[in-house]
């Protein structure tokens, strides 16, 4: 690899971690110099397409969705239920059309309403419980963890200052946190914005979200849960809601308490 | 009459399983998704169309993602194909770049502001072919390997084209700069 090379792959890929490149960086500052450079204007181009979402999409997409699958359904039965219709009908030389169509009015009409009632229920179960928050904030922080779980498997140190320029954004800041923090993003929490980052501790790699509470996003469940995999305790606060997951066994009290004791807020 | 029950509440199970997964789905993605939207069309409302299809989409044909970790290509591939759609049906006005208004709620200082305006604006002035792969590494967070996938082409180019968006926007800005400073000369 030449120079030109090694510039041209750490513009493309300026958080590259391949070791080809982290070498050669290695045996000159200035290589040095120029992946910091692209990794802070990175964080520039990142801060700058981070356009606001607007507030309560992901409840928008829900209902959109909720709405179009209920009139799906029906239309299906709707359409399942015309050419069984049509066979059953009596022959044409009967005369009393009248008769005939409100007879096959009824008989069509019956299974159809129900049909059509019994997934409005459905649906209507199904997609209310969005509204309600009944999603128990320990499953939904568990979800998240479990959507973003390659998250775990970063190694590439970020600075405090770096999480704490992002923090900064959500009013807060972070004295320090316990050990080396290896994933920092933005992510979405019911609509409400919350940072997302993981550290390296001495039982595995551990998540914590820093919500703020105005949105009560995990406002609903026990403080602690767990799965087979993972454990996680809720700590409610006026500003935020700090919500730590760990590998199953780690001495969860000691690091929240640590993490929580280093935020500050910042108004 | 009794397998008829079983069955029918064996629908019931398989339609909350469906809904536990379509809502995560649209939980993790839905923000990250709205921001690339978002660049592809620079207007909030067409951006926001966007995603509401694209998941509807993603609801009707969620049986055939089989992988959970190929959801966001997968989700990708669906909203560019809703936003060249767009194109078919409507040939739209592209809002002039100069005149674009982005509502920023963070406090940010006024200097940061003008900084961010400028790079935003210097983004939007991107060809679309350096600005997609750009967006889906900086907004989607993807790999080269996934943007190659979703975008249909060799991961070389890829590369390339990841390498020219980022010159071209560095010599964008540092003329922008040279400029200001000559104004205040």
């Amino acid at each position: 690899m030449d120079d030109l090379e090694f510039r041209r792959r750490i513009s493309a890929q300026p958080n590259s971690t391949d070791r080809e490149l982290v070498e050669f960086a290695e045996q000159h500052s200035e290589r040095q110099e120029f992946i910091n450079d692209m990794q802070a204007f990175d964080l520039e181009l990142a801060n700058a397409l981070d356009v606001p979402v607007p507030a309560g999409l992901a409840e928008r997409i829900l209902a959109n969705t909720a709405a179009h699958a209920q009139n799906e359904s029906v239309t299906t039965e709707q359409l399942n239920q015309a050419p069984a219709d049509t066979s059953v009908q009596t022959p044409p030389q009967r005369t009393d059309n009248v008769v005939e169509a409100s007879t096959r009015f009824k008989r069509a009409r019956l299974p159809l309403a129900m049909a059509a009632s019994v997934l409005v229920a459905v649906g209507a179960f199904l997609f209310s419980s969005e509204q309600n928050v009944a999603y128990a904030a320990g499953e939904h922080a568990l979800a998240h963890v479990y959507y973003e779980i390659n998250s775990l498997q970063k190694t590439e140190a970020i600075s405090l200052a770096t999480v704490n320029e992002k923090f900064a954004v959500l009013g807060g800041h972070l004295d320090e946190l316990p050990g080396k923090v290896t994933y920092l993003m933005f992510c979405d929490f019911k609509g409400q914005k919350g940072l997302h980052l993981v550290f390296e501790s001495d039982y595995g790699p551990m998540t914590v979200f820093i919500v703020p509470s105005k949105q009560q996003s995990f406002g609903i469940g026990d403080d602690d849960f767990q799965d087979d995999r993972f454990e996680g305790h809720i700590n409610r606060g006026a500003d935020a809601d700090t919500i730590l997951v760990a590998s199953l066994g780690a001495p969860l009290e000691n690091y929240n308490d640590r993490i929580n004791g280093a935020i500050r807020w910042l108004n | 009459m009794l397998g008829n029950e079983n069955s029918k509440s064996q629908v019931l199970v398989d339609m909350a399983e469906k809904k536990t997964r379509y809502e995560k789905l649209v939980h993790v993605y839905h923000s990250e998704l709205y921001r690339f939207a978002y660049w592809l069309c620079r207007d909030p409302n067409i951006a926001e169309d966007l995603v509401q299809e694209t998941f509807l989409r993603a609801w009707r044909s969620l049986d055939s993602l089989l992988d959970q970790k190929a959801a966001k290509p997968w989700l990708l591939t669906i909203l560019r194909r809703e936003n060249a759609r767009r194109f078919e049906r409507k040939q739209f006005d592209y809002s002039d770049v100069e005149n674009d208004t982005l509502v920023d709620e963070k406090s940010v200082t006024l200097d940061d502001e003008m900084e961010q305006t400028v790079i935003q604006r210097q983004i939007a002035k991107l060809p679309d072919e350096y600005r997609e792969p750009l967006l889906l590494q900086v907004v989607m967070g993807c790999s080269g390997e996934e943007i190659a996938e979703i975008l249909d082409l060799n991961k070389n180019t890829v590369m390339t084209r990841l390498y020219r968006a980022r010159n071209q926007l560095k010599e964008a800005l540092s003329r922008d700069d040279e400029q200001l400073k000559g104004a205040s000369n």
